[in-house]
């Protein structure tokens, strides 16, 4: 019950404060991460004063350290189908992460049993977010969908050292330097489905999945999370390509609380 | 750390209270009469205006949900999300 009401009252402050403050939220940094939900938006009323207090009160907050849960696999859960197609995305230097948002008719999106969620964006964290034991991958991708309530489902993949990865070339190859700008190149030709995993069923994928929240301030909850069992490759040389934009933005492993972690293997 | 964490905890309460308190003066009992009404009154009209009502309600909820929609879409493809 107190979850519940702390989960409303954190819902109705984030929309309040999307609402209110999309435009210009307070700064944050990964160096800040452990006062993140003590950080004051002094324009503000209270309690919309501390954005981000979710990340310091939150109890179903990610990324988590997989290895920590039971991994129940018993019940049946949603088909999920990745159902992406080619777009020509905005390139987007978030100031945190590089990004790319698809286009605004992009019809793709993640199919979780019968209901489609569009897929609005996807980044790259480095190093990951989740981690095994403790054990972090060089980085992590996380595709984000937004359905018609505006509930957010992630589907996270990780990230080895391995073969080059023609896709996330284009990525970096397109990636504006500066922080805020964006890069809508009208020649290229985007596949998001062409950075899962080779060899995996995009029509069935193989997941684990738990209730979280979003990694980055203001660290909302109510977030689905598929993370997919097998990695996808880039090259050494396109991790430091990657690093020379962003490194170490990845939010520390956060306490499972109780929650399960389902998967459909 | 501590301090901080108790004066997060102190603005939560003092937010839930409010919320509580704004939801919690709404009579329970305010459907109920409507339907005793109703019945006493064979008058079918406010049954069609609670209707009406309840789809206004769910067009209300529907555009509630888009807006929502709207509003994360915007905010995540600005943010990391």
């Amino acid at each position: 019950m107190k979850t519940k009401i702390l989960a409303s009252l954190a819902s109705i402050i984030f929309t309040g404060y999307v609402s209110i403050a999309a435009s210009a939220p307070p700064h944050w940094s990964y160096d800040e991460e452990p006062i993140w939900g003590a950080i004051e938006d002094a324009a503000l009323p209270v309690p919309l004063r501390y954005p981000y207090a979710e990340c310091g009160i939150g109890q179903h907050q990610s990324p988590v350290d997989l290895a920590d849960a039971k991994i129940v696999s018993a019940k049946p859960l949603n088909k999920l189908s990745a159902q992406y197609k080619t777009d020509t995305p905005t390139f987007f230097n978030t100031g945190h992460a590089i990004q790319v948002n698809t286009s605004k008719n992009f019809a793709g999106g993640l199919k979780v049993g019968k209901e489609l969620l569009p897929l609005i964006q996807l980044h790259f964290h480095e190093p990951s977010e989740h981690v095994f034991g403790g054990k972090k991958f060089p980085a992590e991708l996380h595709f984000v969908h937004i359905n018609k309530d505006g509930r957010i489902a992630v589907l996270g993949v990780v990230i080895n050292i391995g073969k080059e990865n023609a896709v996330f070339q284009t990525i970096l190859d397109n990636m504006p330097r500066h922080e805020g700008e964006a890069n809508s190149p009208s020649r290229v030709r985007f596949n998001p489905a062409k950075l899962l995993p080779s060899g995996v069923n995009a029509a069935n994928l193989k997941y684990l999945t738990l209730a979280g929240s979003l990694t980055t301030p203001p660290c909302s909850e109510g977030v689905q999370w598929y993370i997919l069992t097998k990695s996808i490759t880039i090259s050494a040389d396109q991790l430091e390509q990657m690093k020379s934009f962003y490194h170490d933005n990845a939010r520390s492993a956060q306490s499972l609380n109780e929650r399960s972690i389902l998967s459909n293997q | 750390m501590m301090r901080v964490k108790l004066f997060l905890a102190v603005v939560l309460s003092l937010s839930v209270s409010c919320f509580a308190g704004s939801g919690g003066d709404q009579p329970e009992s305010l459907p109920e009469t409507g339907q005793t009404k109703n019945a006493s009154t064979g008058d079918e009209q406010p049954t069609r205006i609670e209707t009406g009502k309840k789809e206004a309600e769910s067009q209300s909820s529907q555009e509630t949900g888009l807006d929502k929609q709207s509003l994360m879409i915007d905010y995540c493809r600005k943010h990391t999300c």
